[in-house]
């Protein structure tokens, strides 16, 4: 009885972590399957701004813009980080970077995790922190 | 002061070195062994390390969080300070992991508005998931140890 007192915390812990595995589960943002048309327009460091269509079956953003050569980047601990976009290198030593939006809103997750839906409108700026 | 100076220097070099393991990191143990070790004066710790963390990151809306997280686990554990199995600890430590990004996503709330934050939160569920697991090992094996050898360099020093 007192060996299971003891381990209680840690049980407890233990299903606190699996409720907010499947909350994570059932809320996260679901990819779309099939044919999709989506724009990403790119705006420079220069403020000139690029848009690309593309038509197609990936689900998530990051696939589509390696695919596309449209960006490159670098795997990271949080997926991946988009480095280069449409030919301009964001410059880490001027604290820049290339955000990602959709409609405006920055997204919560990284380009690979990214889902994308038919009509869907990103935009990839170069931004300084 | 030299020596709280010197550990905040080793809590960033092995945050820094353990970068590339999302979410795994000593800075939770570390500051967890000094607060048993030194108590209160932890904060001379955190402090500089929080500062040293901008330093090196950037001072952007993320820091702010480090302002208080830090601090709050140190709080955390001088409430719950006493001769605890390690258990005890690695159980504190994973749930501090499992909460990181909550307190994290305050900010963020205030910046962007309350689902702003929730969002935010939601996404980064799976490192906090892996935060909690490395959180957890490591007290459960380093606690003790870790604290003997801080407690006997302590005792020499002073």
């Amino acid at each position: 009885m007192k060996n299971k007192k003891k381990l209680l915390p840690a049980t407890v812990l233990a299903v606190a972590a699996v409720l907010l595995l499947g909350l994570w589960y059932f809320t996260r943002p679901q990819a779309q399957v099939g044919d999709k048309t989506i724009v990403v327009e790119v705006v420079h460091g220069d403020q000139s701004a690029k848009e690309f269509t593309y038509q197609t079956d990936k689900e998530y953003l990051g696939q589509v813009l390696l695919d596309e050569k449209l960006a490159e980047g670098e795997q990271g601990q949080y997926g991946l980080f988009i480095t280069v976009v449409d030919g301009e290198e964001a410059q880490a030593d001027q604290n820049q970077w290339w955000c990602v939006t959709k409609g405006g809103e920055m997204v919560e997750t990284g380009a690979d995790a990214t889902p994308i839906a038919d009509g869907d409108h990103f935009e990839l700026t170069l931004s300084t922190y | 002061m030299v020596v709280c100076g010197l550990l905040a220097a080793l809590l960033l070099v092995l945050q820094v070195i353990m970068a590339p393991l999302p979410n795994i990191e000593p800075v939770s143990l570390l500051v967890l062994v000094y607060t048993l070790v030194f108590g209160r004066q932890v904060l001379f710790i955190l402090v500089p390390f929080i500062f040293l963390e901008g330093l090196v990151y950037g001072f952007g809306l993320w820091w702010f969080g480090y302002l208080y997280v830090w601090p709050l686990w140190a709080l955390a554990v001088l409430l719950l300070r006493g001769d605890r199995p390690p258990l005890v600890w690695a159980t504190a430590s994973g749930a501090f992991g499992l909460c990181f990004g909550a307190l994290f996503a305050i900010p963020y709330g205030i910046t962007g508005g309350l689902w702003a934050g929730v969002s935010y939160w939601l996404a980064g569920i799976p490192f906090d998931l892996l935060h909690c697991g490395g959180n957890f090992v490591l007290a459960l094996l380093l606690t003790k140890p870790l604290c003997r050898v801080l407690e006997r360099l302590r005792d020499q020093m002073y």
